[in-house]
Formats: structure tokens, C-alpha cells, sequence
């Protein structure tokens, strides 16, 4: 008896634990027939999706590592990406070297704003996420100042096709053909008609190892010992504020990469709101691959990415075979990725309410 | 703590070293290759026929006379061959190979009579 109920007891703590990606994959595996793409097609596009959007989401890791949340404030670091892309795009970089030398150019404002947006959050210990949320929202504003009126007028532009027709400011669209899956083809692979942008997966593949080899640092542990308990942390010498800094900054300067490797995918930026969207669907995508506000680990990310997109391709195509009208299903994406969220995030304090409880459970024992 | 102030700026100063280098390397031209007669420095050179340009290993620019085309490149040292052909197109009459560095100063309007008919200077210089 008492072992069926530890056995219902773990099932359902597993379903709980598990919801999000359990959710997404039955309305994956619904929806993939009636959408009626074949095999290969969904497989390409999952690579390509993979290998544009694993690094932004890996970069949020760090943060969750420190008990700082889902850093919201990583579109801060997709700005500084996307200050670095204008400025090679004027200068005319292109390639691989342009690619690198946008990283290189937005690494020290990555840094400051990171170093800044961990500051704030150091003073709003217990809303990290919701402050650094709004923080994203108040560099935006500051984002659209300098683009819009810095660049051209203090900071030179000289390429016409970039500027405004008034002489300054940056115009809505960059066209960034010059570093077009510069990183995706540096080594072509196509196996059975489906090609594989191989080196953006190994350097997913080498984020991945730092990840892994981060853990273990002194650093590293430093950052679960204050995710665990800033007070506890404290009392062993661990400079808390210092350390969940770092974090912030680490994973900043991660997302503008990531932003980097992102839009030279695409192609093309959204000059004035493609940073916005970034913040948005990685953090959806990490919570559907089954992460939390407390943990997050690197299959997570991988899972969460191929569920999160697979919804994003066959969800328009399932409605326009089931009700007749693509734009249903897209609405209906739109709603289920935006939704999930605040699911997880419900989830997400009703699994603390059962993990408390069943500690108190076995605390008490079968009496 | 000296010695981690000068790791530090020593790295700065590699990756200032590695953004120069990618400038350079890295950065896209836009060469025009223009086929009419022109005069440089007093001398006419007249255009002669149909040409094929190459640039390193792209694909050809084909060229009758008074025409232009442009071929993007990347970096400053090129490659280029020029053949001129026939009149049906065919034959080639003429080959001419060098090797040039960009200087974006004097200008990337180039002239094809002047390379084939043997000028150092073969920029069109800017008006």
C-alpha cells in the first residue's frame, strides 16, 4: 500500500516537475500530422532553429546557476550585439572577421551594461526577474535614443544605405548581407539532402563545455552557493553581491554573442526591436525544455529550443489544414508561447508549495 | 595585483592587435571595372574588344566596350585576369594576369584598356 502511494506520489511529482515539456511535446506530436510536412523538411528546420537560437538561450544559464532567475536583462547584452553589427555594417566588415570584430567591438559596452544591470539587481534582491524586465525596457528607450539620434551626429556613419534620409539616426531595417551565415557555412556538411551549419555547432558544442567546466570553478561553485543561500554564502566568505555581478555580466556578454550569432543567421535587423523579441523567446524556450526560475541545465536548453520552434513551424500549417486559416494557428502559437511563461512561472510556485509539502510528508513518515 | 593590471591591459591591447587585423582583412570593396577608352596622365588607351575579368576565384565579369561591372572583394591583396577575346567571343587574343593591392584612397574605378595596354597606373582616379 504504502509503496503504490510512493509510487503515485513520484509519478505525479514527475508530471509536475515535468508539465511544461510534457504539454508542448503532445501538442507537437498532434500537431506535426496535420501539418502534414514531411520528415526532412521538419529536421532542417530544427538545425537551422538549433543553431540560432541555442546560444542565446544558454546564455541565461549562468544567472539561473546564481538564484538570480531568468535574466530578462539579457536583451541588454542583444543591444550591445547590435550596436557592434551597425558599426561593421558602416565600416563595410564582412565575413567571419566582421562577425568577430562586431563581438569584439560590443564586448566592453556588454560588459558595462552588465556590470550595471548587476548592480541594480544586487539592490532588488528577491525580484530579479520582474527589475531586470523593466531594466530591459528602460535601455530600450535608452537603446532608441542613441540609434536614432547619436549615430550620424556623434558617432560618424558614412554609409548612406544605413542612415535616415534626414542625415542621421539608423533606419529600421540593417541589411547585414555582408556576414550572412558567414559562421553557418564556414564549414559546409549536407548529409541526405539536409545541410548542417557545423561550426555554429561547435562553438554551441565549446559554450556548452565552458558551461560544464564553469560548474566546477571556484567561481562557479561560489555562484551555486549563493543561488542556494545568499546568508549562508556570506557567513563562508563568498562575496555575494561580487559574485552574482559576475554572473549577470558573464551571461550579457554571452547574449550579445548570442544576438550576434543569431542575426547573422537571419540576415537582416530589426534595427530597433530584434533585442526585444530575443529576451522573450529564449526565456520560452528554456521554460518549455523543462527549465525553472530555480534550475536549468544544458538538455533543457536543447529541448526546449527544438519543442519551442517545432510549434513555431507546424502550429500555422496544423490550422490552416484543421480550421482552414493559417493566421488561427499562428494566434494560437503566438498565445501558447507567450502563455507559457506565465504557466511555468505558476508552475513554478505550486511546485514549491508541493515540494514543501512533500518534505513535511516525509518528515512525518507513514505514521 | 600589478601583475593582474598587466594581464589585463596586455589583453587589451591583443584584442585592440586582433580588431585591427580584422579591419583590414575583413573589409568588403566594390571594384568597378570599367572597358572605355580613357585618358590617364596624357596617354589614351582605347578600348580594344570584348574582355573577361576574374578576380581571384569568383566568377568572370564579361565586358564589351563602354561597358562596366562591379565585383565585390574582401581584403586589400587581389589577383586578376584578364583575357580579351575575339569578336565572336571565343578566342581569347589576349592575356593579361597581376597581382594589385586595393588603396581605397586613390579610388576602386578600374580601367581595363589601361592594364591591358601596360600602365602602372590603372585607377581611375575620383572626380
Amino acid at each position: 500500500m504504502s509503496k503504490d502511494i510512493f509510487t503515485k506520489d513520484n509519478l505525479q511529482h514527475f508530471l509536475i516537475s515535468n508539465a511544461v515539456p510534457i504539454i508542448f511535446i503532445v501538442l507537437s506530436v498532434l500537431a506535426i500530422p496535420v501539418s502534414r510536412f514531411s520528415g526532412q523538411y521538419l529536421v532542417q528546420e530544427m538545425l537551422i532553429r538549433l543553431s540560432r537560437d541555442s546560444f542565446l538561450v544558454l546564455s541565461l544559464l549562468i544567472p539561473v546557476m546564481a538564484g538570480m532567475g531568468l535574466n530578462f536583462g539579457m536583451v541588454l547584452g542583444a543591444m550591445a550585439g547590435e550596436i557592434g553589427l551597425i558599426l561593421i555594417t558602416d565600416w563595410n566588415i564582412v565575413g567571419i572577421q566582421g562577425m568577430f570584430l562586431a563581438m569584439i567591438i560590443s564586448t566592453p559596452l556588454a560588459i558595462l551594461l552588465g556590470w550595471m544591470c548587476g548592480a541594480i539587481l544586487n539592490r532588488a534582491k528577491g525580484r530579479e526577474m520582474v527589475t531586470s524586465f523593466i531594466l530591459g525596457f528602460f535601455m530600450n528607450g535608452v537603446y532608441q535614443l542613441v540609434v536614432l539620434y547619436g549615430f550620424g551626429k556623434i558617432v560618424p556613419i558614412r554609409n548612406p544605405q544605413l542612415l535616415l534620409s534626414r542625415g542621421f539616426g539608423i533606419r529600421n531595417v540593417t541589411n547585414l548581407e555582408g556576414i550572412r551565415k558567414c559562421l553557418d557555412n564556414l564549414i559546409p556538411l549536407n548529409i541526405g539532402g539536409v545541410s548542417v551549419p557545423i561550426a555554429t555547432f561547435i562553438v554551441i558544442g565549446l559554450f556548452c563545455l565552458f558551461v560544464v567546466w564553469f560548474k566546477k570553478t571556484k567561481l562557479g561553485q561560489d555562484m551555486r552557493a549563493v543561488g542556494q543561500d545568499m546568508d549562508v554564502a556570506r557567513s563562508a566568505g563568498i562575496e555575494v553581491e561580487r559574485t552574482r555581478i559576475i554572473s549577470i555580466v558573464i551571461s550579457t556578454v554571452l547574449a550579445c554573442y548570442g544576438q550576434i550569432i543569431f542575426l547573422q543567421n537571419i540576415g537582416t535587423m530589426n534595427t530597433y526591436n530584434s533585442h526585444e523579441q530575443a529576451g522573450m523567446f529564449a526565456i520560452a524556450a528554456l521554460l518549455v525544455g523543462g527549465a525553472s526560475v530555480a534550475k536549468a541545465t544544458i538538455p533543457n536548453v536543447f529541448l526546449g529550443v527544438i519543442l519551442f520552434h517545432l510549434m513555431f513551424v507546424v502550429s500555422p500549417m496544423a490550422g490552416k489544414y484543421l480550421i482552414g486559416q493559417a493566421q488561427l494557428g499562428e494566434y494560437f502559437r503566438v498565445f501558447v508561447s507567450y502563455g507559457i511563461i506565465a504557466i511555468a512561472l505558476a508552475l513554478h510556485a505550486w511546485k514549491r508549495y508541493k515540494d514543501k509539502e512533500r518534505a513535511r510528508r516525509s518528515l512525518r513518515g507513514n505514521a | 595585483m600589478k601583475k593582474q593590471i598587466a594581464v589585463n591591459l596586455g589583453l587589451v591591447f591583443l584584442f585592440i592587435l586582433l580588431s585591427i587585423f580584422l579591419y583590414i582583412s575583413g573589409r568588403g570593396y566594390d571594384l568597378i571595372f570599367d572597358n572605355q577608352t580613357v585618358v590617364l596622365n596624357g596617354v589614351t588607351y582605347e578600348a580594344k574588344g570584348i574582355v573577361r575579368v576574374y578576380v581571384d576565384e569568383q566568377e568572370p565579369l564579361q565586358l564589351w566596350i563602354d561597358d562596366r561591372d562591379i565585383s565585390s572583394v574582401i581584403g586589400k591583396k587581389h589577383q586578376i585576369r584578364i583575357e580579351l577575346l575575339d569578336e565572336n567571343e571565343e578566342e581569347v587574343i589576349n592575356v593579361m594576369e597581376k597581382s594589385f593591392k586595393i588603396d581605397a584612397k586613390k579610388g576602386t574605378l578600374f580601367s581595363v584598356p589601361a592594364l591591358l595596354g601596360g600602365s602602372s597606373d590603372w585607377v581611375i582616379p575620383k572626380k
